[in-house]
């Protein structure tokens, strides 16, 4: 969500930059059902390389690194219930690192597309997109009020925090291990009622704007491809390929605890 | 033309109605004043004329609404929508886009409208209100003077024939406010029936044509804005002056030395311009007010002296004793503009009690922490969940937290925003008697009428040559 925020200020511009929103949404869209297809771990790892390049490009090293750094954690808590639970029921077989690998490479691929989203993409920009793909108005305004709903979420949990802190409260690790109510209740009585009063005034202002006027709307401000997306379409098409050859060539379909 | 005939209106789930036997109109070229305490049916009254209420918020209603002559019943919200135009106190909230430009094409991009007309209809609307130069803005950038100004682009950009201001000055700085006050003329001007609610009443003066007070739900009086200076009735109804002196310029400059001092304060936004360059200056014990025009520092100032954001350099010392940045937060307290992120805990008593450090509450401290909550006039609120207090409460309830840490140095952050006069009154009140036991009570506030009760000097920002003649320890490089 921070990472969200931060996209406004984002003054660099990369390749991935230059590519148009929608090419980008594209992007996400299809390695999120290219995961569900291919499950085998070298192939699986060629389609994490790329996304990793990808994202890269942008030159946020240290967003990146810091979101890898939490999965590695995860993986790494993962594997060690997985022998924990085989410690104790030896019926229930360890899994290897193999195995574990790829519902974890899942991740990053998402992880990859998204944050190459969201970190070069300005959060009106999206919207913009959403609205020219002329979705039903069921999907469009759910999702706009989501997007819409980040930034405010974000300040607020901001300012929770900032009050928190001036009441002489910090959620230290220790401090919420010796009292896990009063954590929870500080930080999450506030944010539950602005995150109701937010979400009421967003729908008095929608329908106060008129959204429930009709079903179709008109984007005034119209968005061009270039040939950077074309580039990028046809680099898609060849990382898919070439990740379903691997598939299909030397994969070994192992899909760990993931269907 | 607004038109209430005789209306009734009672939310979902409640027995009493919120508003009774409402009759007033509001002609075309006229501006309406509604005014009243905290809770008294403002807000109801305008969600009926825009019909929020019933569409949106369900409940019962009886008697008529008539718009341009024409009942209201049948109409559903898009179609209100398209005739009333709606300015809420808070603008930012009622933006649905993140771009200025987006927000005013918003509507009418639902209206299904070609682009080009769109595009014209926002560069003159924009022209119209002169916000050309902040189109490309995102909406956090803006001052509250241009977020009212967007927002009122917004539904003017719909050409609506009447239009509902609720606390349009709340947030505005005086100079904002007149500006304000000039728009709203030029809307009487244009054939607009204008609805104004609002508790600061000075400003309307030679603009509202009709005043109507409000209280529990009724029309209590009503007659021209001259009625206002009956201080009787403002007493009784619990409204603001009519007439506010400007101490803005009268009030005392910062003494030479004081119970906080600062030094060398230097500070900018990230890689930004720089927005103090050295400067020092001292707080005395007693009430300080800081202003400045919207976008000056004020907020900015509050959050250096009490540690919540690091300067580039600079020392600040209490009672004589240099102060770490990290440590400030020990002898500081402030209260915020927002009191719904400032409560935490399943009571007003819990509230307090946390505050003050009391974990465990026993016979005795309990009767203390009661004791305290009285001076605020909570007490017989303690048993009530803070969230459910209303505006006025939630303010005195975070103030009572902020002080029951006992801080050096205590800052509130527009205290009084959209507070009726009682609570407006209570809480310079409270003020003085912080500053009467030995805090430095630090306020930054447009409201003049908090300025001329409470204030005993005044901290004006931006720094200026100006400032450092009039006071010797106030200066930068």
């Amino acid at each position: 969500m921070r990472a969200l925020f931060a996209a406004d200020a984002v003054q660099a511009k990369s390749h991935v930059h230059r590519l148009d929103v929608r090419t980008k949404i594209l992007i996400s869209l299809v390695a999120s059902v290219a995961v569900i297809f291919i499950n085998s771990p070298l192939a699986m790892g060629f389609l994490a390389l790329a996304s990793a390049l990808y994202v890269l490009e942008l030159g946020r090293y240290g967003v990146v690194a810091v979101c890898y750094v939490a999965i590695g954690l995860m993986w790494v808590m993962a594997l060690g219930f997985m022998a924990l639970i085989h410690h104790m029921a030896p019926m229930i077989p360890a899994s290897g690192i193999g195995a574990m690998a790829v519902p974890f490479l899942r991740t990053v691929i998402m992880i990859n597309t998204v944050l190459a989203l969201a970190l070069s993409s300005r959060i009106q920009t999206v919207l913009t997109a959403l609205k020219s793909f002329r979705l039903p108005i069921w999907i469009y305004i759910p999702a706009a009020v989501m997007i819409r709903f980040v930034p405010t979420f974000i300040r607020d949990v901001q300012q929770i925090h900032e009050s928190m802190r001036i009441r002489g409260y910090h959620l230290r690790p220790s401090f919420i291990a010796r009292h896990p109510v009063l954590s929870v209740r500080l930080l999450v009585a506030p944010i539950l009622f602005r995150a109701l009063r937010s979400s009421d005034d967003l729908g008095i202002a929608a329908e106060l704007k008129g959204v429930s006027r009709s079903n179709t709307m008109v984007s005034y401000k119209t968005q061009a491809f270039s040939r950077a997306d074309a580039v990028a379409f046809i680099g898609l098409v060849l990382i898919l390929l070439t990740g379903a050859y691997l598939q299909l060539r030397w994969g070994t379909a192992t899909t760990g605890f993931m269907p | 033309m607004i038109k209430l005939q005789h209306v009734t209106y009672t939310y979902p789930f409640q027995e009493t109605p919120a508003v009774r036997d409402l009759s007033l109109a509001v002609n075309p070229g006229e501006v309406t004043l509604v005014t009243g305490a905290s809770g008294c049916g403002k807000s109801t009254l305008i969600r009926l004329v825009n019909g929020l209420c019933p569409h949106f918020f369900q409940g019962t209603l009886e008697g008529e609404i008539r718009l341009n002559g024409i009942s209201s019943t049948g109409k559903t919200l898009a179609q209100l929508s398209a005739e009333v135009g709606t300015v809420f106190q808070d603008p930012e909230m009622q933006f649905f886009a993140l771009n200025v430009d987006d927000e005013i094409a918003f509507a009418h991009e639902w209206l299904g409208k070609p682009p080009e007309e769109i595009q014209e209809v926002v560069k003159q609307t924009a022209e119209q209100l002169n916000i050309t130069h902040i189109l490309d803005s995102s909406i956090h950038d803006l001052s509250e003077g241009q977020k009212q100004k967007v927002a009122l682009a917004d539904i003017l950009s719909l050409s609506p024939s009447m239009v509902v201001l609720d606390e349009p000055s709340a947030n505005l700085d005086p100079e904002s406010t007149d500006a304000l006050a000039q728009l709203i003329r030029d809307l009487k001007n244009r054939g607009i029936a204008v609805l104004v609610v609002d508790h600061r009443l000075y400003w309307l003066k030679g603009v509202a044509d009709h005043v109507v007070v409000m209280d529990n739900g009724e029309i209590v009086a009503q007659g021209e804005f001259d009625m206002l200076g009956d201080a009787a009735l403002r007493a009784r109804y619990g409204l603001r002056a009519h007439h506010v002196p400007d101490t803005r310029q009268t009030l005392p400059p910062l003494p030479k030395s004081g119970h906080l001092e600062v030094e060398g304060l230097t500070f900018g936004h990230g890689n930004g311009p720089t927005l103090y360059d050295n400067a020092s200056f001292a707080l005395p014990q007693g009430v300080t007010g800081i202003i400045g025009d919207n976008g000056t520092g004020k907020t900015t100032l509050a959050r250096l002296l009490t540690g919540l954001t690091k300067p580039r350099s600079g020392n600040i010392a209490i009672g004589g004793d240099r102060i770490k940045q990290k440590k400030l937060l020990n002898h500081a307290g402030i209260v915020l503009q927002n009191t719904d992120h400032q409560l935490h805990m399943n009571s007003v008593f819990q509230e307090v009690a946390m505050a003050s450090g009391t974990h465990r509450v026993r016979n005795d401290n309990r009767d203390t922490l009661i004791a305290f909550l009285d001076r605020f006039g909570l007490a017989h609120l303690a048993n009530r969940h803070p969230q459910s207090l209303s505006g006025g409460e939630k303010q005195r309830l975070v103030i009572a937290c902020g002080l029951a840490q006992k801080p050096d140095i205590f800052i509130l952050d527009e205290p009084t925003s959209g507070l009726d006069g009682h609570n407006m009154e209570r809480i310079a009140a409270m003020m003085r008697e912080a500053a009467d036991s030995g805090t430095s009570v630090v306020v930054i506030t447009h409201d003049l009428e908090l300025l001329h009760l409470a204030c005993d000097v005044a901290l004006r920002l931006p720094f200026s040559q100006d400032q450092q003649e009039s006071s010797p320890c106030l200066k930068t490089a």
